[in-house]
């Protein structure tokens, strides 16, 4: 399993991109926070300086009042508005004063403004004074003069210019101070798309990632499962091929230990018989008795030809033999050639060779398989068929006319070839023993050395199959090939 | 070798007519000389000792010493011994196993399913030839039933 390379490389760039666009939209966040701020403190302090003005300005016209009342009534009630806010306008210009300086950038032109208010307090001073001495008249024409009026003019004219700047400024920075919130707001907005994005994308690699690393495990633990079943397969097939080598090693040896007793054993009754002839033949004039002479007798007539007949067949027994074995090991290192095979002719071919005898014991056979093509040994699939077929032949039964019935039937990568016979059966007990080398079942009225089904078994499973048999003693028997359809997918798991 | 004022009849299962034959010639030399009836195949062998329909009662009245060889054409001589031992007409009879097998756990199977004696055939020709010589001496003192 490979992890995907791109795939990591470009979330992780989109994760950096992701997190570089929340750090700068933090940032500028910060950055116009701090500019509304400035703004709003900006507007506070125009507001103040405003303000301020306004209230010198009504003081100042408090004062008017209050003097032009007096110089009207004379009464002296009207001295205490004049005389309150004479003394609050030294207060109030400082306040003015402050408030302009505390602005940054625009200055308010107070220079004039100052010494006009002087002035003009100094002439209310004068012409209240003045009425408060008696002489009225005269304060009441410095009054209708005019030159308090003309102060009082330029001082109003000064300050709407104040007032009226203060204002610009303050519509200004109001909506400098809509602007940066409407941007603020604006770029919030943006940062909560860009962590719904971030975070989106981040749960969505790592999902990916879980989801990937699940599968990776899980096909692990299926390629975990896999092997540990192939290596128990092939732990069996060892154990069966052990088994089945030491079976062998074991009839091979008792069965080629038993000719050799023969010969060893008549070897010996040769030399006894040798004995009894030439005690008769190197008498050299002896006399001899009537016993050695019967002796001798027995010795060549019977005993010798007996000995020789017994160490000459036993040693044609052990020649067959190491044939027999022969043949079989040859069989299993013979190079397997798989082609393209039709089992309906191989199966025809089979019976048309054998049919002669077929003909004579009165038998028939019915092939019963539809087309079916296989890609396996020739030689093997005929040779198992023709063993097959010819143990049908043998062990057919005697009270019924014999009838052979092949059939083949696909499962899957398998097929099964059936040679089923109404013979005369196997018992139960012998259903393995009949595939063993050497061995045969039931009653010994055939010729045969035991070897043919041990070498249809060892060419079954050479060709990665098995041969299996079903019998009802008495009825019939029916053995069953079961091969792979593909004989080079089992040479090349086997070489592997 | 008698039983009972009876002589006994040596049943011998074994294949090889040349072992038939030489455990013939030694069970001779070494004075028996009860009638040996030879099989070479198990399926004829137990069809005369249990009679053809496997009853065992052909065997109710007889004498027999059986020889059996364990390897044989048609059926393990295992299961030859389990059927003789199994039967109730035959169970007592002397069951000698004479072969060539000499696999320790074959030899156990033998003597658990009721062999009396187990022997195996030397490949050397007087150890063959001393272990039937014994057999006769087995013979001349056994009991038969």
């Amino acid at each position: 399993m490979t992890i995907n390379r791109p795939f990591v490389r470009n979330s992780l760039i989109m994760l950096f991109c992701g997190s570089a666009l929340l750090v700068s939209v933090v940032l500028s966040a910060i950055v116009l926070i701090a500019q509304t701020q400035a703004t709003f403190n900006r507007l506070v302090a125009e507001r103040v300086a405003r303000s301020a003005a306004v209230d010198l300005f009504s003081l100042l016209q408090d004062a008017e009042t209050g003097q032009r009342g007096y110089l009207l009534t004379l009464d002296p009630a009207f001295l205490k508005p004049y005389e309150d806010a004479v003394t609050q306008i030294a207060q109030a210009e400082t306040k003015l004063t402050n408030a302009i300086s505390a602005l940054p950038s625009h200055e308010h032109d107070t220079s004039q403004l100052f010494s006009l208010i002087e002035q003009k307090l100094k002439e209310m001073e004068a012409t209240v004074d003045v009425a408060q001495k008696g002489d009225l008249q005269a304060a009441r024409r410095t009054v209708s003069d005019g030159a308090g009026q003309d102060l009082m003019t330029t001082i109003r004219d000064k300050m709407q210019t104040i007032i009226r700047a203060s204002d610009v400024a303050i519509k200004n920075n109001v909506s400098k101070y809509d602007s940066t919130s409407g941007r603020l707001q604006f770029i919030i907005i943006a940062a909560f798309i860009a962590i719904l994005v971030v975070l989106g994308g981040a749960i969505y690699i790592i999902m990916r990632h879980v989801g990937s690393l699940t599968q990776a495990r899980r096909e692990l633990m299926k390629l975990n499962e896999e092997l540990e079943m192939r290596v128990q397969e092939r732990t069996q097939d060892v154990v069966r091929a052990n088994q089945e080598i030491q079976r062998y090693a074991y009839i091979v040896t008792h069965d080629l230990r038993a000719p050799l007793v023969n010969i060893m054993g008549f070897a010996s009754e040769l030399d006894r018989s040798i004995k009894d002839v030439s005690a008769y033949v190197l008498a050299d004039g002896a006399p001899i008795s009537q016993q050695q002479v019967l002796d001798a007798r027995m010795a060549v007539e019977q005993d010798m030809p007996e000995a020789l007949g017994f160490i000459r067949s036993s040693t044609s027994r052990m020649d067959g033999l190491i044939n027999a074995i022969l043949k079989i090991s040859r069989d299993g290192r013979r190079q397997l050639k798989p082609e393209s095979l039709e089992i309906k002719d191989i199966a025809a071919n089979v019976v048309a060779s054998q049919q002669h005898r077929i003909d004579e014991v009165g038998g028939e056979v019915e092939l019963a398989l539809s087309s079916l093509k296989l890609f396996s040994d020739r030689m093997s699939i005929e040779q198992i068929l023709a063993n097959l077929v010819d143990n049908a032949i043998k062990y057919r039964s005697a009270d019924r006319a014999l009838r052979i019935r092949i059939d083949a039937v696909r499962r899957g990568r398998l097929v099964d070839i059936i040679v089923e016979d109404n013979g005369r059966g196997i018992e139960e007990d012998d259903l393995e023993r009949v595939f063993e080398l050497f061995r045969r079942a039931g009653p010994q009225d055939q010729r045969g050395e035991g070897i043919g089904l041990a070498h249809v078994r060892s060419l079954a499973r050479n060709l990665g199959g098995e041969i299996d048999v079903r019998s009802v003693p008495g009825k019939g028997s029916a053995f069953i090939l079961t091969t792979p359809t593909d004989l080079t997918q089992v040479l090349r798991s086997m070489s592997a | 070798m008698k039983a009972n004022g009876r002589e006994v009849t040596i049943v011998m299962i074994e294949d090889d007519e040349g072992h038939a034959r030489l455990i013939e010639k030694n069970v001779r030399r070494a004075g028996v000389h009860n009638e040996i009836v030879p099989f070479t195949n198990g399926t004829s062998a137990l069809e005369y000792i249990l009679g053809k329909d496997m009853s065992g009662t052909v065997s109710a009245d007889r004498y027999l010493l059986i020889l059996l060889d364990l390897n044989l054409p048609d059926m393990s001589g295992t299961e030859i011994l389990q059927h003789i031992k199994e039967n109730p007409f035959t169970k007592r009879l002397p069951v000698v196993i004479l072969t060539t097998t000499d696999d320790a756990r074959e030899i156990q199977r033998c003597y658990d399913l009721g062999a009396n004696v187990y022997i195996t055939k030397p490949v050397d020709y007087e150890g063959f030839a001393n272990a039937i010589r014994q057999l006769g001496l087995f013979f001349s003192v056994i009991e038969v039933p």
